[in-house]
């Protein structure tokens, strides 16, 4: 079985991980915050220690300043629904996954905003001159921007947008679900106001864990109010973070699984990880190209990358693709519109979509051939 | 070792979240420390405080100089022998 579909989730997970969740359950169990005995305590530590590795990743240098949500949808519905008011203006991309398209679309009926879309196909970068224009003509409360295509792999240029951004006083959300732990993020240096990230796919956390950075000074309202296992004196949610934004019994089990994600990213190191994986999705493009009646969706060739290749083949429908590739080579892959459909249409795959490859750390440049075999096969059957 | 009956100081934190950095910070500095439940003649929270020595209380503020505590630190004493945590003082 070959597991392509990392952009989706990370499979297989470090085995550090599931020692972390089966040690959670044994011989911790207890709620962090909650109550006053040692295994409590522990608990509490398991967040703190999470906190600090995301920190340490994302080159920050307070762990207060990291919520976690159960996924990165979670995260950007916390960002926009809490900072957007009513008759407020918002500018995004045409590469936005749904968790940001329909949190907009929803607030567009709910507190009438206004939503913008920054022209920018998959393949080419964002026009900064337009950019800096609109930012000039019209008055954004907030810009939010997807960090890394889910259906190309390209990088939005935010050293270059960010600044633009800030000048305008315009908040900045940036969704990094496809970007955070796949390529070198130093927050410190971007600055943005808000950043989100998901747990499950390239942390190596289990699914059910993700979060946001927000910086000092940026308030969103929160979504959920309740216990907090803080100032249980009084009715009102707490003002000081990370209670503020953490109602509830977290995911301690899934927050163990992610803490040792991380530390598996630290201990291989972030660089070895983005090597391998960019060479096994270079191979990949490279010999996908050759093969007759492919057509690969690529970011520019000087630009920077992820390891995610979404590809089409002449008179095949990408469901008949995927499924040929699904049971006849055991690859697994991701057909379709990817919950991106206006990134689909601005590379001319919509409605049809494409097939997604998203190699891993976990795959070898022999499961790559046996890959590029397959969709020959495929492709050479079909095309005459 | 610490000793419990012997620690005078109780610091409140409001957030599990600061208890774990008051313990890394602490700890750091060989300070001695124990983590037990709020007393509930301080407070009705449900968390966790730290139990420390008076003799400690310097080293303690040095130790949380311009450190990233999310919430103001109260820091209570106990009288010898009747235990009645008085406030002694709030770090912003």
């Amino acid at each position: 079985m070959i597991y392509l579909d990392n952009a989706a989730t990370s499979y297989p997970k470090p085995k550090t991980v599931l020692v972390a969740l089966q040690d959670y359950i044994e011989n911790v169990g207890a709620s962090p915050g909650r109550s006053g005995h040692q295994l409590a305590t522990s608990a509490g530590r398991i967040l703190y220690q999470a906190r600090k590795a995301l920190t340490r990743l994302f080159q920050l240098s307070d762990p207060g300043r990291i919520i976690f949500t159960e996924n990165a949808t979670a995260a950007l519905n916390l960002a926009l629904f809490g900072l957007m008011r009513p008759g407020d203006r918002v500018l995004t991309s045409t590469l936005e996954h749904n968790a940001v398209m329909r949190p907009l679309r929803r607030l567009e009926k709910l507190r009438n905003i206004t939503v913008d879309i920054l022209p920018g196909t998959a393949t080419s970068h964002y026009d900064l001159n337009l950019l800096e224009q609109w930012c000039d003509q019209k008055k954004y409360r907030l810009a939010v921007i997807n960090h890394g295509s889910n259906i190309i792999g390209s990088l939005a240029p935010l050293q270059a947008m960010l600044p633009i951004l800030k000048e305008h006083n315009i908040i900045s959300v940036i969704d990094g679900a496809q970007s955070a732990g796949a390529h070198p993020i130093n927050l410190s240096t971007l600055d943005p106001d808000i950043f989100c990230f998901t747990g499950h796919k390239s942390l190596y956390g289990p699914p059910g864990t993700g979060g946001l950075y927000i910086k000092e000074g940026i308030e969103p309202e929160p979504l959920i109010y309740g216990g907090t296992g803080s100032r249980s004196e009084t009715e009102y949610q707490p003002e000081f973070m990370p209670d503020k934004y953490e109602s509830g019994t977290p995911n301690t089990l899934g927050l163990a699984g992610l803490k040792a994600g991380l530390e598996f990213i630290e201990g291989t190191g972030i660089r070895n990880i983005i090597e391998h994986e960019k060479g096994l999705a270079d191979k990949l493009r490279r010999n996908l190209k050759n093969i007759p009646g492919i057509t690969l969706y690529e970011p520019r060739p000087d630009d920077e990358r992820l390891p995610v290749i979404s590809f089409t083949i002449a008179g095949l429908s990408p469901s008949e693709i995927g499924y040929r590739l699904d049971r006849e080579f055991a690859i697994m892959t991701r057909i379709g519109l990817h919950c991106a459909p206006r990134a689909h249409q601005s590379i001319d795959t919509f409605p049809q979509g494409t097939v997604r490859l998203a190699p891993g750390y976990f795959n070898n440049a022999e499961e790559i051939e046996r890959t590029i075999k397959a969709i020959s096969i495929i492709a050479g059957g079909h095309h005459g | 070792m610490a000793d419990l009956k012997l620690m005078e100081l109780r610091l409140i934190f409001h957030s599990i979240h600061n208890v774990m950095l008051a313990e890394e910070l602490l700890l750091k500095a060989g300070i001695p420390i124990d983590i037990i439940p709020v007393p509930r003649e301080i407070s009705s929270d449900c968390g966790m405080c730290l139990a420390c020595y008076l003799k400690d209380l310097d080293k303690i503020r040095a130790s949380f100089e311009k450190k990233p505590f999310t919430s103001s630190i109260t820091i209570y004493e106990s009288n010898k022998p009747d235990r009645n945590f008085q406030l002694l003082l709030t770090l912003e």
